[in-house]
């Protein structure tokens, strides 16, 4: 009896055990160092919208190529922070750590600079993106974005999904659209409302739903299909701004926030987001 | 006085919270007390494997549930496809936050009535055996009964659990309003949005209060409970 009292006690601890030894050997293991950031003696928190997550990506594995020049010193590490750019907003009016501010539309870029936090001189039209209707590649479904389309009839058995109206710029880009087009009405019960652009993507690529996303999200991306785009006018022009944020920072952090700002907006990083399916912003009208 | 009453948004959040709770509660009820007595009373092999997978979803982080849950029943999902067959809809529904939030509530019901049917006392359900009592009679007229503070406490947790669900519902269900947008998504949603602090704040006093609610009223009963048992 004692013997078999003991079994179940001691599993526990084994599991417990080999886990912690995995957990160490995995930290300590070369693959685990190779992924994390490397220890750089400036830390540059970039707040933007989700919907820039592959570009900007790119764009700031570029810069650090460029950076990994620099002696050790002066090297630049730069940390991106993705969300809607209402969450981003919102956490930079309360004080968060980003120093660069990437936002999907100009309204929430006024709720920080209302905050106060904002450097307005440093404000610009970063690029611009369009709307899509799209769906998982071989989803079947044949839609016009028409006036007065009854979606939610088009799309049968499929729930539509969008990111949440109340913060995310794609949502309310998307709604505008739908009430342009007379199709709120009736879509707006099946709508599926998610944190940001990116997460509305996923769930598209999963096969969850079709899905209200941005044309960037669409273009170059095999597991999904663009069945209709959004007719221009049909909604406020989807234009993303950039600015540095912090007005009391230390003069050394406000000057990489503006090196990485700038080159931003020069011809590299503007031909990377061109790349990505964006409109630079030279080209907007 | 305007500020004491609930604003639509409010009352439909915590309609959809309370019936998405009551739900989870009375679809898991029967399920927690099935397990909770296979374990506290039977022995049979792959018992501690069933032990793990009820109590995973208290180790897993929520967010994995939502999304396991959702690869289950999205309409690619090898669950989805069987109940859309039969004309059901769970994910992206309230019949999904019921699912989600009776799957992260379940270890915590079947944990509390576990302990109170292991403390109950074997002797009493032996005099039962040899007095005629089957296996049946056995758990509903000793077991259960004697077991009822558990699982009085057990329905209170996941009652609780259930109305504070965010991750596998918000993963699962996402969030739709009136149909999925209980009290901690509506809160969530708002704490996105720049300039709703207030609307924030009032969502926060809702929950506080109602989870203050459901602990003293489970204490009262408990109490009575233990009374009457006592005599």
């Amino acid at each position: 009896m004692p013997g078999m009292a003991r079994r179940p006690d001691r599993r526990p601890f084994v599991l417990g055990a080999a886990g912690l030894a995995a957990a160490l050997i995995l930290f300590a293991s070369p693959i685990a160092r190779a992924n994390m950031a490397p220890v750089a003696n400036e830390r540059l928190v970039v707040a933007a919208a989700a919907s820039t997550l592959g570009a900007l990506n790119d764009a700031i594995r570029a810069y650090s190529a460029l950076n990994d020049a620099l002696p050790a010193a002066r090297r630049l590490s730069i940390v991106p922070v993705y969300a809607s750019s209402g969450a981003l907003a919102r956490q930079i009016a309360e004080g968060g750590p980003a120093r660069v501010f990437i936002s999907a539309n100009a309204k929430w870029m006024d709720s920080v600079a209302r905050a106060g936090r904002l450097r307005p001189d440093t404000r610009k039209l970063f690029v611009a993106n369009a709307l899509v209707l799209a769906a998982r590649a071989g989803s079947g479904l044949k839609i016009e974005l028409l006036s007065g389309v009854d979606l939610a009839a088009r799309l049968g058995s499929w729930r539509l999904v969008t990111a949440d109206p109340q913060h995310a710029p794609l949502g309310q880009y998307a709604e505008a659209a739908l009430r342009n087009l007379g199709a709120w009405k009736g879509i707006e019960g099946r709508l599926l409302r998610v944190a940001d652009a990116a997460q509305a993507r996923v769930l598209v690529e999963r096969g969850a739903a079709a899905g209200i996303l941005y044309a960037t999200d669409v273009a170059g991306n095999r597991r999904l299909e663009t069945l209709a785009a959004f007719p221009q006018g049909s909604h406020p022009p989807a234009a993303y701004e950039i600015a540095i944020v912090g007005m009391a920072e230390p003069a050394a952090d406000y000057a990489a926030a503006r090196a990485f700002a700038d080159w931003l907006m020069g011809s590299v990083a503007q031909g990377i987001f061109k790349s990505h399916g964006f409109l630079p912003a030279a080209e907007v009208r | 006085m305007d500020i004491l009453a609930l604003t639509p948004l409010e009352i439909e959040a915590l309609n959809l919270s309370l019936r998405v709770a009551a739900w989870c509660v009375a679809i898991s009820l029967p399920f927690g007390i099935a397990c909770a007595w296979a374990l506290a009373r039977l022995d049979f092999p792959g018992k501690s494997v069933l032990d793990g997978i009820v109590h995973l979803p208290l180790v897993l982080p929520p967010v994995v549930v939502g999304y396991a849950l959702l690869i289950l029943f999205a309409r690619d999902g090898v669950l989805g496809r069987m109940l859309a067959s039969l004309g059901i809809e769970i994910a992206f529904t309230w019949k999904g936050a019921v699912v989600a939030s009776a799957v992260m509530a379940f270890p915590l019901m079947v944990r509390a009535i576990r302990l109170s049917i292991e403390a109950g006392d074997t002797g009493l359900e032996a005099a039962a055996r040899t007095l005629g009592a089957g296996r049946l009679g056995v758990l509903f007229s000793v077991t259960l009964p004697l077991a009822w503070p558990g699982i009085l406490t057990g329905m209170v947790l996941a009652f609780a659990r259930s109305l504070g669900e965010f991750g596998a519902t918000i993963t699962f269900v996402s969030n739709i309003p009136g149909e999925t947008r209980t009290l901690p998504l509506a809160l969530f949603g708002l704490t996105q949005v720049p300039g709703s602090e207030a609307a924030a704040l009032r969502i926060v006093v809702i929950s506080t209060v109602l989870a203050f609610a459901a602990l003293i009223a489970s204490e009262l009963l408990a109490a009575r409970i233990r009374k009457r048992l006592a005599h």
